[in-house]
């Protein structure tokens, strides 16, 4: 079986979400000599993104995209833990996430976190209703790449302008990317308050991250 | 429980019983034709030659409903198991005498030709609902002669599924009847599992016609499942109360099985309706308000007090276009007779008070398909439904949409839309881009990708077209 065929087969179990055949198509992968490095990136994330597309397209349903980002991510941390200390799959970047203060809406937000760890990230999530202070902070302890501001009520989005303001005012918004996202949450407005990216779902998130990550490199 | 509605108490059934078995001993139905006379005679009627008139006494029709099944079976051409009629059993599907079809792509009224038809069926017979297909629509470019019989070789060409055929006089009934054959391999086998019925539209009120009585004798001596809906509209051709509407409706039904009877007694019978209203406004008969589906339900309930399988008139609308009008007339003519049990609702894809059909009201009438029967389900409550350990793995403060038992009963538990909008409100985004409409031409597509013909024997068009012109 060629390189493109065991991808193709890893692909085909992540959009079917079919733990089991995962499984057997990476350990063929592995067996046929394939990098785990290539397996991650050029297998089960692509799956992963194709199934966050069909997410996006209305075909598939929400329990499901979280189902594949599970399995997505425990095959990653497998395929990690194999490997000696020298052979370990890097992370793409630090991605911190937190729903901002006033909003206690997780669900979008977990969403993000889990498929952007699957896709490759080192994610820490603050979780929900999180002070303005309290995320500074942490950007000042962590120093991460991204930072991902979920808001899910038009009456909190403000919160989000706030974190950036303040992030400028502690001198930490420099090195850091800034994505925005939640239901009422538009491209205009990520403009507006001076995000860096704007993500209308999960996996957009992931494009949107990898993009900036591509630019932050350049 | 599954929830579910009656209008009608045992008393009041048993007053309409009464009433329509003396409008039928006292003032009797008029019957224009030799043959039906002749029935009615054999069957032990007071017939009045000269008058036409039948007075049909009690104990015949007692005779006639000991000879009636509680159930019906219809078969598809693709299995062995059919669709019981009767009892619970909630079917939809499609309805249409209409001529004109609103144009999926210029959103313009024009007749329904062949191809609209064809389109419809393929249609029908890839969405479920429509469990059954009734004549969709009249294509406008056939001879009107044969129209029916160019409808039924449609039918046979492009669905496997259960069909209703219509027939204007026995001529036509019997090439439809000899192109089924043809289909099936012989009329045993179509006797054994028909695939077809007949529509039979009895005329309000009382009175028997020439092509009501040949259908009915036709089908009858075959043995072939007849659907006989009688249609009275209540301040038009039948008195100005829904009750005396629904005595009406079943008085007509009931002269007719004893028609059907007396011809074979193992021919199977499905008690449908199309009472109705008289719009007093417009002069035209209403299909969407809230006495068609109370009609419904009345009528309904009078076939389940005989134990006799139902269907009739239901997803219908009077609108004119595709609108809030047609959405609210859909559900309710819908979910009403659903939750009476109707067997056999029949409306899908028709509307414009029943002068239009179209491909995206048919899909628009899955979605409402969808909605209703998630109604019918009810709450399941049970060990398993109420299970502690859910909540004890989630714990207070948790998500449940990663939960294993979350993927496991949501497509049990949830209607999945196919075209409803349901998206948050984005202001930055075309607000009709995911509108009903939009959604269904998408679902359209989608579902037409998933239609394969029918296998048929080799030759088979022109074998029908033979028969079609015989």
């Amino acid at each position: 079986m060629s390189t493109n065929e065991n991808l193709s087969r890893i692909i085909e179990a992540v959009i079917k979400i079919d733990a089991g055949l995962l499984d057997t198509t990476i350990d063929d992968a592995l067996q046929a000599g394939l990098d785990p490095l290539m397996i991650v990136n050029e297998g089960v994330t692509v799956g992963l993104r194709q199934v966050g597309d069909l997410f996006a397209e209305e075909e598939i349903f929400l329990p499901e995209l979280v189902q594949a980002g599970r399995l997505v991510s425990k095959a990653v941390e497998n395929l990690t833990s194999a490997f000696s200390e020298e052979k370990t799959i890097a992370k793409k970047g630090t991605f911190l996430i937190a729903t901002v203060k006033g909003d206690v809406h997780d669900i979008g937000k977990n969403l993000v976190s889990l498929i952007m760890a699957a896709s490759g990230y080192d994610v820490v999530d603050l979780g929900t209703d999180v002070s303005t202070d309290d995320i500074v902070e942490k950007i000042t302890e962590l120093n991460p790449q991204l930072l991902g501001l979920s808001s899910l009520l038009s009456t909190t989005m403000p919160a989000q302008r706030e974190v950036i303001q303040t992030l400028i005012e502690a001198g930490v918004r420099d090195h850091l990317h800034v994505i925005v996202g939640g239901a009422p949450v538009t491209q205009a407005w990520a403009q507006e308050i001076g995000a860096d990216g704007y993500a209308e779902n999960a996996s957009q998130a992931v494009l949107e991250a990898d993009l900036l990550m591509k630019q932050m490199t350049a | 429980m599954e929830p579910r509605m009656k209008v009608l108490s045992e008393p009041e059934m048993l007053k309409i019983d009464q009433a329509s078995r003396a409008v039928l001993k006292e003032i009797g139905t008029l019957a224009d034709n030799e043959e039906a006379l002749d029935l009615f005679n054999q069957a032990g009627a007071h017939v009045d030659p000269k008058k036409k008139l039948v007075k049909i006494p009690d104990h015949i029709i007692n005779d006639t409903l000991s000879k009636c099944s509680s159930c019906v079976n219809l078969y598809d051409r693709a299995g062995d198991t059919p669709l019981i009629i009767g009892g619970d059993r909630v079917y939809f599907g499609t309805v249409g005498i209409a001529t004109n079809v609103l144009d999926f792509e210029t959103n313009q009224y024009r007749q329904v030709i062949c191809d609209d038809f064809v389109d419809i069926v393929r249609l029908s017979d890839v969405l479920n609902p429509p469990d059954f297909i009734l004549v969709p629509a009249t294509p406008t470019d056939v001879p009107t002669k044969i129209v029916d019989t160019i409808e039924t070789k449609l039918m046979l060409l492009n669905t496997q599924k259960h069909f209703i055929a219509e027939a204007q006089n026995a001529v036509n009934y019997k090439k439809n009847v000899a192109m089924a054959v043809e289909v099936a391999g012989s009329l045993e086998k179509l006797q054994e599992r028909p695939f077809f019925s007949t529509l039979v539209t009895l005329s309000s009120p009382l009175h028997f016609r020439d092509d009501g009585v040949e259908l009915i004798v036709e089908s009858s001596k075959l043995g072939l499942p007849l659907f006989i809906e009688s249609g009275p509209m209540c301040g038009g051709t039948s008195p100005a109360t829904l009750a005396s509407t629904l005595i009406m409706a079943n008085a007509e039904l009931l002269s007719s099985f004893v028609l059907a009877k007396t011809v074979n007694p193992e021919v199977p019978l499905i008690y449908a309706s199309w009472a109705r209203i008289l719009d007093m406004r417009a002069a035209t008969c209403s299909h969407g308000g809230p006495e068609f589906p109370l009609l419904r339900m009345g009528t309904t309930q009078m076939a389940k007090y005989y134990g006799l399988p139902s269907g009739g008139g239901g997803i219908l609308a009077d609108t004119k276009s595709i609108d809030v009008q047609l959405g609210m007339e859909k559900l309710g003519t819908g979910l009403l007779p659903a939750l009476a049990e109707t067997n056999m609702i029949s409306g899908m894809g028709l509307f414009a008070d029943e002068n239009a059909i179209s491909l995206e009201t048919l899909i628009i009438d899955y979605e409402v398909t969808g909605w209703i029967k998630r109604v019918l389900q009810g709450i399941t409550v049970n060990d398993y439904t109420t299970d502690l350990s859910v909540f004890k793995e989630v714990g207070p403060g948790g998500d449940f949409v990663s939960s294993p038992h979350t993927m496991e009963n949501f497509k049990k538990e949830m209607f999945l839309p196919g075209c409803m909008d349901r998206g948050f409100l984005r202001l930055d985004k075309d607000q009709e881009e995911k509108s009903m409409r939009k959604r269904a031409r998408k679902l359209y597509t989608k579902a037409m990708a998933t239609y394969t013909p029918p296998d048929l024997p080799e030759d088979i068009e022109s074998k029908l077209d033979a028969i079609v012109n015989q």
